[in-house]
């Protein structure tokens, strides 16, 4: 069992569980010279800053995989902050924020997301949907925002074109 | 003075018609797929994956940047873009024209030809000169299609500017549905793969 604030080490793949009588607000560390290899579960925040590789898994709780933090494994969590370096697939619950630092490589299945320019993402992203966002109010030509001083561009090119 | 400057942003910004009939176009589609090989930027990524099924990001203008400066041997960039066929429904190609050859637009078009679906799109914007001389520059989608211009880290790549003949030349694998000339010197171009 692992405690708060404890670093973990494992050498053999394995199952490492954690989260005990603690609060909600203690978070577990993974410092910057563990290595895991195995799933990680546990019922409370996780901050990764050494390497894991296998799977995460946090319902309802978050994880973040600090600056340092080698990730390669699939991750299920309430909230998921990336700003270090991570490989897999990433279910959140809730939200995925990725920082401006981050490394990502995989997909992610959220229910929002925000990413901060300047990231490196090769990634696929599946939000899940709300039903009003399929209403999306077209610019109308007309309308101020589209008839600006910016906004009447000359058409270079159209259907028309084509049958000529 | 065109449009209003936005905070972080020092270049004017402007309405995009063309991402407003890229959006329209595939919201006809069920459970669309697009690809958007353009810089990382976080509101792009929020505002696709909001409308979209599934978007794909792969940031061609960081592979690019670090193929000039020979990290990875010329030509493998494109492995990047390992994507099967006829796997999407648009294809967002941000202002990264400009800063490609004549070779690799032409290398680049093919692909998107390939992992375009029949009647996919593709919505190619061109800033040229057109944003403070050669500063290379990416595009924020804000409110309802307003495009903000920020200013990008130095990418190391050299500034192609190309007339509309020459770019839709290049482009000829796809078929022209729109193009457009904004006031800023922005160019957009609609195509469609048919």
């Amino acid at each position: 069992m692992l405690g708060k604030d404890k670093n973990i080490k494992t050498r053999d793949e394995s199952i490492v569980t954690y989260g005990g009588a603690v609060s909600s607000e203690e978070k577990t560390v993974i410092g910057k010279q563990i290595t895991i290899e195995g799933t990680v579960r546990g019922k409370e925040d996780l901050l990764v800053e050494g390497s894991v590789k296998g799977s995460i898994e946090l319902a309802g709780n978050h994880l973040t995989v600090g600056l340092n933090g080698q990730v390669e494994a699939d991750i299920q969590a309430e909230n998921v902050t990336i700003r270090g370096h991570v490989t897999g697939n990433v279910d959140a619950l809730a939200k995925v924020s990725i920082t401006k630092e981050a490394d990502f490589n995989g997909e992610i299945h959220a229910k929002s997301i925000s990413v901060e320019d300047g990231a490196y993402l090769k990634a696929v992203i599946e939000l899940e949907k709300e039903p009003q966002m399929k209403n999306i109010r077209p610019v109308k030509l007309g309308d101020k925002a589209a008839s600006d001083t910016s906004a009447k561009p000359a058409i270079l090119t159209s259907e028309a074109d084509k049958a000529k | 003075m065109l449009g209003n400057s936005q905070s972080g942003s020092h270049l004017p910004g402007y309405t995009s018609n063309a991402l407003r009939l890229f959006l329209e176009g595939l919201e006809q589609v069920r459970e669309s797929q697009v690809l958007d090989v353009g810089s990382i930027c976080g509101d792009n990524i929020t505002f696709f994956a909001r409308r979209i099924k599934r978007l794909y990001i792969c940031d061609m203008f960081f592979h690019l940047s670090r193929d000039s400066r020979g990290i990875l041997p010329p030509n493998q960039i494109w492995k990047h873009l390992d994507y099967p066929p006829h796997s999407f429904d648009g294809i967002l190609l941000w202002n990264l024209i400009d800063y490609l050859n004549d070779s690799q637009v032409g290398r680049i078009a093919a692909l998107c030809h390939d992992m375009l679906k029949p009647e996919g799109m593709v919505l190619a914007s061109l800033a040229g000169k057109s944003m403070s001389g050669t500063v290379p520059c990416y595009f924020a989608i804000k409110d309802r299609f307003r495009l903000e211009i920020n200013p990008k880290p130095e990418i190391g790549l050299s500034l192609h500017i190309r007339s509309n003949r020459e770019v839709l030349e290049l482009l000829s694998l796809f078929t022209p549905e729109k193009s457009y000339l904004y006031q800023n010197g922005i160019r957009e171009y609609l195509l469609r793969n048919n």
